[in-house]
Order: structure tokens, then C-alpha cells, then sequence
């Protein structure tokens, strides 16, 4: 009897503490389907009809399927990039412990973006690369990769030598090695760092604030453009959040097991 | 392995071959940045000097200016109690969510993933959800306030003065970064081995006894780099200021991240910017070179 009132508690406790979280998502979701009229009306209106009004007006007076297209585009070339050079470097740091590196790799997540963007921002100018996928991939890599290279030294830390010995011995190559015996078995280190690239790169504001134009444009950048032209426009704004929100909601509900690994891996782990 | 019969050591390749293409991006987009930015911070380069390809070597001009511009110090002090509020409210959130979440009760799973979404969604999002949550006549905050009898907050105004701006974005930072404490944290709770709670209970240990006695000693090391990776992250904070209020009303919401964005891409001076990026990574590199004593000294201990 006393553990019920005691798991009671903690429910009530439980919810007292979610409802602040949560409660945010939901008033973006439920205002972005609001009309004008209801979005200002006085008391806030929970039981409404539903209008697609909104992400009807995203899409075609926005152009938000282009920046989607972008932001997709982004990060998925990022952290294919981050990955392709990442998981190499990440071997060759755990096997033969190149330390310099890991410590460059900690200084790129402790200096402030601004001290790159600069000469970044100077460089591409010169170079004709602003507003160019090249340049905001890039520039998002330096995000993506040392965190990749972060999460997957441990990783191959973890597996024993031998295994690489043995299949040398079975006549293997070493690089044959490391793509089909040592990746295979880091699987979810390369899923966990692949998803965090990801959700960094789909969500980075800054770089893109400055490296991008009207072809390349990101969703951050395209959202808060949206917010300096319309600012009372609140349920288009959230219809905007909502359609940003919506694939990184996704990966985490469904990755969520992964997203903690990785996050923990970043000061559990030092 | 065969060695090749040569009277040299043989080097070994591989290891290099795979490093190198990693080594050549690090290098190009952040150690020549780096560099870059240290040596443009000696330049007069604005705007003008851009377009027509010249700029001035002024030695330390740029630190001078800054330093003797009352304007930087206010700035820096600003974000230096900002980040010391985010960071401590950071704290405690994330300790105090870390606790619960390591108690085993119905409905734990759906906490995790509650505690998890604020942390993955984009900065931008977060800030204009929560910027529609403060707006002064439709907000559901103040109408929440109201209701509660806080009469006062009728069309309050959260973003108009420089205290009530601070304290809305931060209530947005605190919400984005404290699953990442809450989660560390709590990974801390499950690496100690039950037995010496077990151990300590059997003593008659009290809740806040076990807190103090056992909890609190063991998760010192872990405590301590959150503590120092929080307060690099929240000195160098950006996106919600900038979406939220851009620096205003006024400037009196400056910090230095907005500092330096603002004369390099508001004015255009790109030799001034440089000098303020240099300041802020001084700063933080000594906060980084804390993060690595700590973590050498973990491991001497290890």
C-alpha cells in the first residue's frame, strides 16, 4: 500500500516536471493548425477546427520545400563526408594512438564558431563558394567530423587486435580489414555519431546564417527570415517550426537510445 | 610480417594514410582559420578594405580600442553573470532530473524521452516557440500568470528591458541544455554499484547522508567537467539571443558571441571582430585547458 502512494507521488511528480517540457511542442503544433482569429483569441482556445492554412502558405508563398531540400541535402552530404574521413582518422587514433589529433578534435568543439567564420566567410567570398552546397558542407563538418572521430575512438578501443591479426592471417588486407570485419562490428557507434551529425547539421544556425544565400538556403535561416519579415504571423511561424522540428522529433523518438549514448559519450567518456 | 632487408627502420604508412585526409580539412577549416583570424585581428579591415583588397597592419590597435571601449566591458560582464546563471540553473535542472530519472517508477521511459526533445530541437525553433509563449498580449505565459492571480503579468512585456530579456532567454537556454546534464548525470548514478548505497543504508544512512556522502565524492570529476563544458558552451551562446531579441532592446542584451557576429557582419569590421573572436577563445581555451588538467589528473588517478 505505502509503495502505491510512494509511485503516486512520483507520477505526480513526473507530470508537474514533463508538462513544462512538453508543453512547449504542444502550443507550437496546436497553434500552427489555429486560425488568425483563434491564434488571438482570449481565453486560448484548446477545442478549435483544425485549418491547414498555414503549411499551405509555407510551402507556396515560402518556398519551404526548397529549403528542405537544402537542409536535406546539408546534412547528409556532412555527415557522409564526416563519416568518410571521420572513421578512418578515429581508427588510426585508437590503434596507434596519434593523441595531437584528439586534442585538435577537442579544441574544434570548444572555439567559439565566429573565430571560423570570419576568414571562412573571407576565404569562400573570394573564392566565389558563398551560397554554394560545397561551403556549407564543409563548414558543417567541422562540427560533424570531430565529433564522429569523438564517439568512434572508444569504439575501436573496445574491439581486441587479434580480430584484425587473425583475418590479416587469413589473407585479408588491412584495409579489407577495417571495412569488413572492424566496421560491421562498430555498428551503433556509426549509427549513434551519423544521427548527432545529422541533428548538428539540420540544426546549425550560425555557419549557415552566413555561408548560405537564396540557392542554398537552410531551414534554420529560412525560419528566422520568416520571423524578421512577419512577426505576427505566429501561426505561420509555428507552422514553420512544426515542419523544421518534425524530422529531428522523428529521429529521436525513434534513435532515442542512441542520441543518449552519444550525448553521455561526450563528458561520461571524456 | 615480412620486413623489407633494408638498413632503415621501416615506417609504417598506414596509420598516416588514414589520418591524412581527416588532417587536411582540420587543417584547412580550423587551424588556418584559427590562425587567420589571429592574424586579421592586427589589421584595420572593414568593409572598404574588403572591396579594394588593402588593410592596415595597426598592431594591437584593434585590442586597444576594445579595451578601452567601456561598451566591451559591460559586454563582457554581461555574459559572464549570464553564463554563470545558465549555468548553474543548468546545473540543478539537470541534477534534479538526473535523481528522478535514476528511480525506477511508472512512466520512466516516458520522462526519458521528454527530457530528451527539448535537446534535439533546433535552437531557432525553440526560440520562436518560446518567443510566441512570451509575447506580451497573446502569450499563453502571461495568460497563465493572470489566471494564477499574477495580475501584473497582463500584457507583460517579457523581451522589453535588458532584466526581463536575460531572464526569457535563459529560461530557453536552461530548457535546450539541461537533458545533456540531466543525461550525464545520470549515467554517473548508474556506474556506482548499488552495494555501497546498500552498505550505507544498512548504517542507517539518511537520503541527504548517501547524497553527500557517497553520490556527491564519487561524481566529483564527472560534476566538474559538466560544469566547465557548460560554461564553455553558454559563454559562447549565439543563435537564441540573436533569434530572440538580436542583441536589444538597445544593446543591453549583448554578448559576446552577438559582440563579435555584429562588427563582423553588422559593420564590417572584420580586423575589430577578429580581435573580439581571439578575446573570447583566450577565454575559453583557459577554461579548455581546466577541462584537460582535470581530465589528466582523473586519469592518473584511474
Amino acid at each position: 500500500m505505502k509503495k502505491r502512494w510512494k509511485d503516486l507521488g512520483y507520477v505526480a511528480v513526473l507530470v508537474l516536471i514533463v508538462v513544462p517540457f512538453i508543453f512547449p511542442f504542444f502550443w507550437m503544433l496546436l497553434s500552427s493548425f489555429k486560425e488568425q482569429a483563434q491564434i488571438i483569441a482570449t481565453p486560448p482556445r484548446l477545442i478549435f477546427t483544425p485549418t491547414l492554412a498555414h503549411y499551405k502558405e509555407v510551402f507556396q508563398q515560402y518556398a519551404f520545400g526548397h529549403f528542405i531540400f537544402n537542409s536535406l541535402i546539408t546534412s547528409v552530404g556532412a555527415t557522409f563526408f564526416s563519416l568518410l574521413l571521420g572513421l578512418p582518422a578515429a581508427y588510426a587514433i585508437a590503434r596507434y594512438r596519434r593523441n595531437a589529433l584528439a586534442l585538435t578534435i577537442l579544441v574544434a568543439r570548444i572555439v567559439p564558431g565566429i573565430t571560423f567564420l570570419i576568414p571562412w566567410f573571407i576565404l569562400f567570398s573570394r573564392l566565389h563558394l558563398v551560397d554554394t552546397y560545397t561551403s556549407i558542407i564543409l563548414s558543417h563538418m567541422l562540427v560533424g567530423m570531430p565529433f564522429i572521430i569523438w564517439i568512434m575512438v572508444p569504439f575501436f578501443e573496445a574491439l581486441p587486435k587479434e580480430l584484425e591479426e587473425a583475418s590479416m592471417v587469413d589473407g585479408t588486407t588491412r584495409q579489407g580489414a577495417f571495412f569488413r570485419i572492424l566496421l560491421p562490428l562498430t555498428g551503433p557507434g556509426v549509427l549513434t555519431s551519423s544521427i548527432l551529425s545529422f541533428v548538428f547539421s539540420w540544426n546549425n544556425f550560425m555557419f549557415a546564417v552566413v555561408l548560405t544565400g537564396a540557392r542554398t538556403r537552410t531551414l534554420p535561416i529560412a525560419i528566422f527570415n520568416f520571423l524578421s519579415y512577419s512577426e505576427i504571423n505566429w501561426g505561420g511561424l509555428m507552422a514553420a517550426a512544426v515542419i523544421i522540428t518534425i524530422p529531428i522529433l522523428v529521429v529521436a523518438l525513434i534513435a532515442q537510445k542512441y542520441i543518449v549514448q552519444g550525448l553521455t559519450a561526450g563528458a561520461v567518456k571524456g | 610480417m615480412p620486413y623489407p632487408k633494408v638498413g632503415f627502420r621501416r615506417i609504417d604508412w598506414f596509420p598516416y594514410g588514414l589520418l591524412a585526409p581527416a588532417l587536411v580539412v582540420v587543417t584547412g577549416l580550423m587551424l588556418y582559420p584559427l590562425l587567420n583570424t589571429v592574424w586579421l585581428s592586427f589589421y584595420k579591415y572593414s568593409l572598404l578594405d574588403i572591396l579594394s583588397q588593402e588593410k592596415t597592419w595597426i598592431w594591437f590597435g584593434n585590442y586597444l580600442a576594445i579595451f578601452k571601449d567601456p561598451f566591451f566591458w559591460q559586454v563582457l560582464g554581461n555574459t559572464a553573470l549570464f553564463t554563470a546563471a545558465c549555468v548553474i540553473v543548468t546545473m540543478l535542472a539537470g541534477f534534479a532530473v538526473a535523481m528522478l530519472l535514476n528511480v525506477k517508477f511508472p512512466g520512466r521511459a516516458v520522462l526519458g524521452v521528454a527530457v530528451l526533445l527539448p535537446w534535439v530541437i533546433p535552437r531557432v525553433a525553440a526560440s520562436i516557440v518560446w518567443k510566441w509563449i512570451f509575447n506580451d498580449q497573446y502569450g499563453i505565459l502571461n495568460y497563465f500568470l493572470v489566471l494564477l492571480g499574477f495580475d501584473q503579468f497582463k500584457e507583460f512585456s517579457w523581451l522589453t528591458t535588458q532584466m526581463r530579456a536575460f531572464t526569457s532567454i535563459l529560461i530557453v537556454v536552461v530548457w535546450q541544455s539541461f537533458p545533456f546534464v540531466a543525461f550525464s548525470l545520470l549515467a554517473g548514478f548508474q556506474s556506482i554499484s548499488s552495494e555501497i548505497y546498500e552498505a550505507a543504508e544498512v548504517d542507517g544512512a539518511s537520503w541527504w547522508q548517501k547524497l553527500t556522502g557517497i553520490t556527491l565524492p564519487l561524481l566529483k570529476n564527472l560534476l566538474l567537467i559538466l560544469f566547465i563544458l557548460e560554461t564553455v558552451w553558454d559563454f559562447k551562446i549565439f543563435d537564441q539571443v540573436y533569434v530572440m531579441t538580436e542583441g536589444g532592446p538597445a544593446q543591453s542584451t549583448y554578448i559576446m558571441g552577438i559582440y563579435a557576429w555584429m562588427e563582423a557582419f553588422g559593420n564590417m569590421m572584420m580586423g575589430k571582430a577578429s580581435a573580439i573572436a581571439v578575446i573570447m577563445f583566450a577565454i575559453l581555451a583557459l577554461v579548455t585547458w581546466l577541462y584537460i588538467r582535470v581530465l589528466s589528473r582523473e586519469e592518473e588517478v584511474a
